[in-house]
């Protein structure tokens, strides 16, 4: 079994089957801080919920999963699905028309995964979706049944007083469908790794808003993850799976984190966007050319798999969560032209050794479900990682802040944004995780936790109550195991935790599920 | 009537020394001055990370300690103990006769820098002092022997902007000793000498008749 990730349970549920054994008796949400208090304000209607939004002082809205549904929770109203007003030609299979949900492929951890508004929101009335477009025309759970770039951000005009999406633009499509080969490499098709995570800079006066939009390798196999030549520790170039790569084609354009102008343009400050690189190895003009032009979009590479970005609210950086395989996930500060070091690296790069080994014991051929570069291939030691990694000049590889030598599958992060939980809280950093059993039982999923991070007085990394964490690693001993985390853990029994947001009065917002895929909203505050 | 006669000057010595028992230093030589015997550890052969298990000093003049906190103890920077745990109590027990303790004690962040944090250190005759620098301080009982000493802290510093710094609890030349004897005290002997010798005298002449 190769489960990782926060959709683990949720996906089985996307596609339908529902095994009853792998469904966890429900947990119950708990803080340990007993001056706080936790409400539970939605608990149905919300299935799968991936994100949620304030798009004013009292009123949010939250993005279901599979159903592709916009809802929205206005005080003191029942709350209404916001309905998708589609042009033509817009999205495949779908006449003009006011939708009253976008039909997505909910395959794995695909579907409607992130809604968020344009900084200057209240003036333009912005919003932004990332959704994996479905090739039918109708909602599909089916793997096959997916645009190639079906992974699409948008952006709309909220029409409040009909409460709906007006389409207004395409900001970019990205790689969705994972193709398969025959020669062994990738025979099944795969729905995972999609990020999905959309987050807007602190914006600047007189300057376009800036969003980072994340992607998970999407099962690839070349440049942005650190194989200059393809799925091969050889020197000899070949063609990813598709016959598309190692060079960041349209279809190659995974493991990243993309950062765009408000209207899907390039930020002339990105760190690769004068780059030089013509990638001459591809012999195809076409693929050559989006190559070039995509590596200017990249903001940061070396990208596993993510389901949390957040802004710093003080220092404006990007913080990300990162799932591994079965060792090391990870958070990181997604600093200009990182590279996460993904696929030579996951953890501290000092610790490959471990890295290499818990991998070797879980699965002793596929490496993120691609058998085609197998874990065999990860490096023997530190150096021999670092000369394999690929040095696109303006990058910088960079170790996590903090990692589990095996995985908790984090996901949501979010800063605590202000004093509203007491004055220790402020600038903390909160995680959640879809796994984390105090039994420490390996396998175990759809028992996650929360966790609070406080950040350094340069808020350049951590600071740990614990100084066994002051090698920044949680040397847990199974997955989902909590060893060394008592003094980081903030809650437990939250099951899987999907998005975490401070809100306009100051409490903290915590989106999750339960195994079964149930959507709550919860609400702390002190008491 | 002799054991009446010592009990009467051990108490006249006790009520001298008591009227100057407690006294606190902020100089270390001072602070040495006043010892007639002591002992002292910079830790430096305490290597950085954490210890395997509480910490006891070697000792010397019949005099030393042992140190420990709940989670354990950990050193940073060179040459201090401090604890594992934010916001962990150190107790510090000492063996020996020791009526003296000084050296530096501070809250530290995660790296070993002093935080503007206060200590808070309790002695065994529940003697209190708090510290908010890791500047030298002293503390002596001439009437009682001190057996141990806790150091205590809020686990985080809240600074004024709200931000949160968790705060270990450190030590570093750490000296306990065994107070010379005060001025007051030489007085107290002296009666207790001259009372000592009265009755002797007052037992021979006893003993002629």
């Amino acid at each position: 079994m190769n489960i990782r990730n926060m959709f683990a349970s949720a996906a089985v549920l996307g596609a339908i089957t529902i095994p009853m054994s792998a469904v966890q008796a429900q947990q119950v949400p708990t803080l340990l801080d007993p001056t706080l208090k936790l409400e539970t304000l939605v608990s149905t209607g919300i299935p799968i919920a991936t994100s949620m939004v304030f798009i004013n002082s009292t009123d949010y809205v939250v993005a279901t999963k599979s159903a592709g549904k916009i809802r929205l929770f206005a005080s003191g109203q029942t709350p209404v699905d916001l309905t998708f007003d589609i042009p033509a030609s817009t999205w495949t299979g779908l006449a003009a028309g006011n939708y009253s949900a976008l039909p997505v492929n909910s395959n794995s951890e695909r579907g409607l995964l992130c809604v968020q508004l344009h900084p200057d929101f209240a003036t333009n009335k912005y919003v932004y979706t990332y959704a994996t477009e479905s090739s039918t025309g109708a909602a599909s759970a089916v793997v096959g049944e997916v645009v190639a770039l079906g992974n699409r951000v948008d952006r709309w005009v909220y029409d409040a007083t009909s409460k709906k999406l007006v389409f207004d633009m395409n900001i970019i499509k990205l790689q969705a469908l994972q193709p398969v080969d025959s020669t062994g490499g990738n025979t099944t098709l795969r729905g995972n790794h999609n990020g999905g995570i959309i987050r807007f800079e602190k914006k600047v006066t007189g300057q376009s808003a800036k969003m980072f939009i994340v992607i998970g390798d999407n099962g690839r196999r070349g440049l942005m993850q650190n194989l200059e030549y393809g799925p091969t520790t050889g020197t000899t170039r070949i063609a990813d799976v598709g016959s598309f790569g190692p060079e960041p084609d349209n279809r190659a354009l995974t493991g990243v984190v993309i950062r765009l102008n408000d209207d899907g343009t390039i930020p002339t400050d990105n760190p690769f966007y004068n780059h030089t690189l013509t990638f001459s190895g591809q012999t195809d003009a076409g693929l050559q050319n989006e190559a070039v032009a995509n590596l200017k979009r990249v903001y940061a590479y070396g990208v596993r798999n993510s389901f949390g970005l957040a802004i710093d609210p003080f220092t404006g950086k990007l913080w990300e969560s990162e799932n591994g395989d079965d060792a090391m996930d990870e958070l990181n500060i997604i600093n200009k032209g990182h590279n996460g070091g993904w696929i030579q690296f996951m953890g501290p790069k000092s610790r490959i050794g471990e890295f290499k080994s818990i991998e070797l014991a879980q699965a002793t051929v596929s490496l993120g479900n691609q058998n085609r570069y197998p874990v065999s291939n990860i490096a023997a030691t530190t150096a021999v990682g670092e000369a394999r990694l690929v040095n696109i000049p303006g990058a910088t590889y960079g170790d996590p802040i903090f990692s589990w030598k095996y995985c908790i599958a984090p996901n949501a992060i979010g800063f605590i944004n202000g004093t509203g939980l007491g004055a220790k809280y402020n600038g903390n950093l909160i995680v959640g995780s879809a796994r984390g059993n105090s039994g420490n039982t390996a396998g175990a999923n759809a028992y996650g936790v929360l966790y609070r991070f406080v950040p350094n007085a340069a808020r350049t990394g951590l600071q740990f109550a614990d100084r066994l964490l002051t090698d920044k690693v949680a040397d847990n001993t199974a997955k989902g195991g909590l060893t060394e985390q008592s003094t980081v853990l903030f809650g437990t029994g939250f099951e899987i935790v999907t998005d975490v947001i401070t809100a306009p009065d100051g409490s903290l917002y915590v989106l999750g599920m339960t195994s079964a895929g149930n959507g709550k909203v919860f609400r702390i505050t002190t008491k | 009537m002799t054991q009446r006669l010592l009990a009467l000057g051990t108490l006249m010595a006790i009520a001298t020394i008591g009227a100057h028992a407690q006294k606190t230093y902020t100089s270390a030589s001072s602070f040495l001055a006043d010892a007639k015997l002591s002992y002292s550890d910079d830790f430096t052969s305490v290597a950085d990370g954490a210890l395997a298990s509480a910490y006891t000093a070697p000792g010397g003049s019949g005099l030393g300690f042992s140190v420990n906190a709940t989670g354990g103890l950990w050193s940073v920077g060179g040459g201090n103990i401090s604890t594992t745990n934010a916001g962990s109590t150190m107790t510090v027990n000492f063996t020996g006769n020791v009526n003296m303790v000084g050296g530096s004690f501070w809250a530290a962040d995660m790296d070993g820098a002093a935080t503007p944090g206060t200590v808070t250190l309790t002695f065994s005759d529940g003697g209190t002092y708090t510290s908010s620098s890791s500047s030298f301080f002293g503390y002596s009982n001439a009437n009682a022997w001190l057996t141990s000493m806790t150091l205590s802290l809020d686990s985080e510093y809240i600074d004024s902007n709200s931000f949160s710094t968790y705060q270990y609890g450190s030590l570093d030349g750490l000296t306990v000793g065994q107070a010379v004897p005060e001025p007051g005290t030489y007085a107290a002997f002296a009666l207790l000498g001259t009372t000592l010798g009265a009755a002797v005298i007052r037992r021979r002449k006893l003993a002629t008749k």
